[in-house]
């Protein structure tokens, strides 16, 4: 069953005087549980695909259903807070919280069900990813990038979403750090059944992956 | 993690930026708290001086604006005619109109004060008159002369059957009561007298005495050949009341060995005014009619007046009000002053207690434009502050807003944010500037009054007395030991309401750009 459906979309902007058509009639579904990534050289558009996927952005024409809702009904905030989680390549993590008050956070903002002991259940996450209760404990500005980047990825999916997008998540990383990382987002479609989407120019993180889809010309085709 | 949790841990973990906000609202709290505390110590002063004067409001002739008026008339005989005929008069109507507000408490129309001579009755004399008191003589057009004999009595007569001293307690009925409106409609030949009187005389309730306006002596003169007798120009009145003159001679006072003995408190006779109206008339209808048939050339333009129009040539110069609180006598005074009319004028010392509260006004003046100028900057710092900050801040918002939290809840955090340290600069400026508005106050009032010293050389006088005595006697320096800078509790609301003001008022602007924010914008910039 397909978890999120592009339907005919376009977007593209003006550049220099010039319009850039980025996505093309772009139309694609991606089915739950699965591990995409998607690629594609650099200004192909895999970030604007992202944005638009991941309701930070909307696109000129077409639609995106998740699990068949349109989701400018659900409404953007809304789906951003309720159905998807989002890392990012430098993790955005809020610097004056510790790691586990970023998990907090999103377990806060959400209006899905979360059992009451968040706490114990946030350290849980945490320890999950590597991350022990002492260090948990400390601002995200005192962990290393590796660290951050697990707290990241444990802050999107603390909300109880199934749906997690990532774009470059392993951009900042040492190659060490990156294997420890791709091995988490192999787990969260494996362990916890949600469906991965990350745009990735790693051809480490990409083979891991069920899914290698190209951006090219502004469509989506999966290789 | 609310909105409300991350507010809290972003000033406590952000210690140097909030350090640095809280002190400026600490600056602003305590100028704030400076210019409020001196502005509310001015108000209070003039308040708590106003309390302990008398609520008097005097309806009385402006005689400066009269003199004035005539001075500025060249041709002589309209200038004339207009002393002659129309000489201000208070009207007795709006008097009555006066008396008739719920406000008046008391009040004194009387008739001019007048001095009568005992015919069955002895005053009580001096206790510290001057021996040698000699009050000279009077020269009659024979060359004879006669030693003046003082008037022993004085008479109050009001228009009102209720009178200030009574109703201020100068004057406490110890027997019998006052005369009453009835009296007043019935030219009842009534009085009081003191109890210092009756007892001298051995008079009690019930009995009357004899007065007259005229000296026995004098007066045989002028009747020797005429068919008239000193009995004619008497005034019996029944005592209905006896009274206790609180006001006592003073021994140490250099003057009191010199007062004639009606200016003794004890020689003062209450009654209605249209009952000496009523017999002032008279007397002086057969005085007129006396001296017309002994120079009938001197009278051919000047008739009698009738008793209406006497009356009002009697009526005195002033209608003194005595209102229940001290604070309505401006709003009292403003309520009628539209109905006076040509040269009568509502005087409740208004002028006097300006002129004395000047510096204090000038203080409240003056703190509260830096009130008003503290916090418009406080505003506008605040603002650019805050605005400024959301550019620092832009990450975090945008991620924030990615993880679908709502612009309304960014927007409250930093409002929240805003308020704590607010809360705290305010706090700490409540404690420092409870201490030094005070001293800032002090300070800047001895600045005031030198500098009121200083350029006040044309009326330099501070101590005021006005002729009626109704007035409270104040000086600059009572109205000025009434000013006290103090931080009540009311200030200390003030300030929060108006930090709360502040704050609300500084997110504006930057709510709005926040409003503005786009996630991915600041994402992909970030990235």
């Amino acid at each position: 069953m397909a978890i999120l459906r592009l339907e005919d979309i376009c977007y593209g902007y003006e550049d220099g005087g010039y319009r850039r058509e980025i996505l093309k009639h772009l139309s694609y579904e991606f089915e739950e549980g699965e591990f995409y990534t998607i690629l594609g050289p650099s200004g192909s558009g895999k970030t604007t695909l992202l944005s638009i996927i991941a309701g930070l952005d909307r696109p000129e024409q077409g639609k995106i259903y998740y699990e068949n809702e349109d989701i400018e009904k659900i409404g953007l905030n809304k789906y951003r807070r309720n159905k998807v989680g989002i890392v990012f390549q430098s993790y955005n993590l809020i610097n004056y919280l510790t790691g586990l008050e970023n998990i907090e956070l999103a377990m806060c903002e959400t209006e899905n069900k979360i059992p009451k002991n968040r706490k114990e259940i946030a350290y849980a996450l945490l320890e999950k990813f590597g991350i022990v209760k002492s260090k948990a404990d400390r601002l995200v500005t005192h962990l290393s990038g590796g660290e951050q980047q697990r707290i990241a990825i444990a802050r999107a999916i603390a909300s109880n979403v199934d749906l997690i997008f990532a774009d470059e998540p392993t951009g900042n990383l040492d190659s060490a750090t990156e294997e420890e990382i791709i091995k988490i987002f192999k787990m969260l479609t494996s362990e916890f059944g949600k469906t991965v989407i990350v745009v990735t120019h790693s051809n480490e993180v990409s083979k891991l992956s069920d899914h290698r889809v190209l951006l090219h010309d502004g469509v989506l085709q999966e290789i | 993690m609310n909105f409300f949790d991350r507010a809290i841990k972003n000033v406590i973990r952000r210690p140097s930026k909030s350090i640095l906000l809280a002190l400026t609202f600490f600056i602003i709290g305590n100028l704030v708290i400076i210019g409020l505390g001196i502005s509310t110590a001015s108000e209070n002063a003039k308040i708590l001086t106003r309390k302990q004067m008398r609520a008097i409001v005097s309806y009385e002739i402006d005689y400066d604006a009269f003199w004035q008026y005539a001075d500025s008339i060249e041709n002589e005989e309209e200038r004339n005619d207009l002393y002659q005929n129309n000489y201000p008069k208070l009207d007795p109507d709006f008097s009555n109109k006066l008396m008739s507000d719920k406000r008046v408490k008391a009040a004194n129309f009387f008739s001019d004060w007048v001095q009568f001579y005992g015919r069955d009755i002895e005053y009580v004399p001096n206790p510290y008159a001057d021996e040698n008191n000699n009050y000279g003589e009077v020269v009659y057009e024979d060359g004879t002369s006669m030693a003046w004999v003082p008037p022993g009595f004085k008479i109050q007569a009001n228009n009102y059957p209720n009178q200030i001293e009574l109703a201020e307690g100068t004057y406490n009925i110890t027997e019998g009561r006052y005369y009453t409106q009835d009296d007043l409609d019935d030219k009842n030949q009534v009085c009081l007298i003191s109890d210092e009187l009756a007892q001298y005389n051995n008079l009690k309730v019930g009995d009357s005495i004899t007065i007259s306006q005229m000296d026995k002596n004098e007066l045989s003169r002028y009747l020797d050949g005429t068919d008239m007798t000193i009995e004619d120009f008497d005034l019996s009145l029944e005592i209905i009341g006896i009274y206790d003159n609180t006001k006592e001679l003073d021994p140490n006072d250099s003057d009191t060995k010199y007062m004639q003995p009606y200016e003794l408190p004890a020689n003062i006779i209450l009654m209605p005014a249209t009952t000496y109206y009523d017999y002032s008339y008279n007397v002086n209808k057969t005085s007129y009619e006396y001296n017309k048939n002994l120079y009938p050339e001197s009278y051919v333009d000047y008739e009698y007046p009738d008793y209406d129009e006497y009356v009002n040539s009697q009526s005195g110069g002033s209608a003194v009000f005595l209102l229940n609180d001290p604070l309505d006598v401006e709003d009292f005074v403003d309520d009628y002053k539209a109905e006076l009319k040509d040269f009568t004028k509502l005087n409740a010392n208004n002028e006097q207690f300006n002129k004395l509260a000047r510096p204090l006004d000038t203080l409240s003046f003056f703190s509260n434009i830096i009130v008003v100028i503290v916090v418009f900057n406080a505003i506008v710092i605040i603002t650019l502050v805050t605005a400024l900050t959301l550019k620092t801040r832009s990450y975090e918002i945008g991620v924030l807003l990615s993880m679908g939290v709502t612009k309304a809840k960014v927007v409250m955090q930093l409002f929240i944010e805003l308020i704590i340290v607010a809360l705290l600069g305010f706090t700490l400026s409540v404690i420092s500037g409870s201490m030094i508005a005070g001293k800032v106050g002090d300070m800047v009032l001895d600045y005031q009054k030198e500098t009121e010293e200083q350029y006040n050389t044309e009326d330099n006088n501070n101590y005021y007395y006005y002729d009626t005595t109704y007035f409270t006697e104040i000086t600059q320096d009572d109205m000025l030991s009434q000013y006290e800078v103090k931080i009540s509790p009311l200030i200390i609301a003030e300030i929060y309401v108006l930090g709360l003001g502040v704050v609300f008022i500084s997110i504006l602007i930057p709510s709005v750009m926040i409003m503005r924010f786009n996630p991915k914008q600041i994402l992909l910039n970030t990235n």
